[in-house]
């Protein structure tokens, strides 16, 4: 590794100060076990890292009154998967945070370092989109909100300016009759995911007849996207078997997946129509028991 | 470009002057001569670095050392007291859950961590709690015994 100057600001404003020097040569410092990697092994060079250790508040995980979710943008996933609060209002959320590496990297990665890496493989990003969570966006003087599914802007890369730091994830809060979960395709642990399908669906009381549904694809296109042509057809309409698979056949249609050593791009396309379908039913099965778990 | 740094590890505190660079994995075995610590793959796959920041688990190689500056560092060295193994030390021993031994470290407090979260896990759960730690020789049957083992062990414990 190069040298590089640590710093450790212990407030927002001081932070995006920090981040805003340098001409770009300066990164964040979350929990460090996407970026240590990168700079121990894929060559990136920094002239400083700003660590957000003493930020205040960045870790801060809780529920607001009208249910739904703030999740400091340093919050560790192991917090996320272990939080009662997150595991009974949002458990694809905690399921999905669970699936991220080991006890080990998700004691230390965090929910926001997921996120900024922008790894369109990222396994926390298609569960927040399919919830229509909002990145809160803060330059140290005043926030910013952007929906988290036009928070990417390409593999790597993120809507956030020089001197911006994310915040927080806000999730709204999920009705009784909302279901959502993240499928994920895994050879083991420790694998990154080859192709990652979240579902958020609403249903109307009693029936599965879906009210309102998003659909997100993972490590298939440059950023994490939403199917948006199988959410057409799925929404005001009775989930039943059949269209369960016509909708994984046509998630297939929004996915520009390549082929790299993971997988080839032919391969993603059944993978997402089979994961699409796995969660899809999940969904279907949730709401025909009731709604409930 | 070295700084301050004052950590405390295994109860005793050091005031050092650390590169920036370095990792609290690097710091743990070069600068205090607490070599338990393996560095196997240096990456966050394999686990051997696991120690315990806090009381959480967390991969030393991928921990830079002013990270960890004024927190609480457990390594495999300050498990045992007075020269009584840690009951999960004494089942990683009477099962023979060692073979070369170089995992072994990780292991030991990856399970701890593991134990002190959750008293009583399931088979599955002890899976999935070591699934960080890679070992190349024992294909990890006794080791998934040896923390049932201390499970047993340290709710015996518990009794006293």
């Amino acid at each position: 590794m190069k040298p590089f100057e640590y710093k450790r600001p212990s407030s927002l404003e001081e932070a995006c100060t920090m981040l805003a020097a340098q001409d770009g040569r300066v990164k964040a410092l979350a929990g460090g076990t996407d970026l240590l990697v990168q700079m121990k092994q894929g060559g990136l060079e920094l002239d400083a890292l700003v660590s957000l250790r003493d930020v205040p508040g960045l870790d801060a995980l809780h529920l607001e009154e009208d249910g739904s979710l703030i999740m400091g943008s340093a919050t560790p996933l192991g917090a996320i998967e272990n939080s009662p609060d997150v595991r009974r209002a949002f458990p694809g959320i905690a399921e999905a945070a669970s699936f991220v590496g080991s006890m080990q990297v998700r004691s230390r990665a965090t929910v926001g370092g997921n996120l900024c890496n922008a790894a369109p493989s990222a396994d926390t990003a298609p569960i927040l989109i399919a919830c229509g969570s909002t990145a809160v966006i803060t330059d140290g003087q005043a926030d910013r909100t952007v929906l988290l599914e036009d928070f990417f802007s390409g593999p790597g890369q993120t809507v956030l300016g020089p001197g911006e730091l994310l915040r927080a994830i806000v999730v709204p809060p999920v009705p009784e009759t909302g279901f959502a979960k993240y499928c994920k395709s895994f050879r083991s642990a420790m694998d990154c995911c080859t192709v990652g399908v979240a579902v958020y669906s609403d249903f109307v009381p009693g029936s599965a007849v879906v009210r309102d549904l998003r659909l997100a694809l993972g490590a298939v296109a440059p950023t994490p996207i939403r199917a948006r042509a199988a959410e057409a057809m799925l929404v005001g309409q009775e989930l039943d078997e059949a269209l369960t698979d016509r909708a994984s056949l046509e998630a297939v249609a929004d996915a520009l997946p390549i082929s790299d050593l993971r997988a080839s791009a032919a391969y993603r396309k059944v993978l997402v129509e089979v994961l699409s379908r796995r969660a899809l039913t999940a969904a279907r099965a949730w709401a025909e028991r009731g709604a409930v778990a | 470009m070295k700084q301050e740094l004052l950590i405390t590890v295994n109860g005793d505190e050091h005031h050092l002057l650390v590169d920036t660079r370095r990792t609290l994995l690097d710091v743990l075995r070069d600068d205090l001569g607490l070599t338990g610590t393996k560095n196997g793959c240096g990456a966050g796959e394999c686990g051997a670095c696991t120690v315990l920041l806090d009381g959480e688990p967390v991969n030393s190689c991928l921990t830079l050392a002013h990270e960890a500056a004024g927190r609480d560092v457990l390594t495999i060295e300050g498990l045992s007291s007075g020269g009584v193994l840690h009951p999960v030390q004494q089942a990683f021993v009477s099962q023979g859950a060692i073979q070369c031994g170089f995992c072994t470290p990780g292991m030991v407090m990856t399970t701890k961590a593991l134990l002190d979260r959750n008293p009583d896990p399931t088979r599955e759960e002890i899976l999935a709690g070591l699934r960080g730690n890679l070992c190349r020789c024992t294909g990890y049957v006794k080791i998934v015994e040896a923390v049932e083992v201390a499970q047993c062990l340290l709710a015996e414990e518990e009794l006293v």
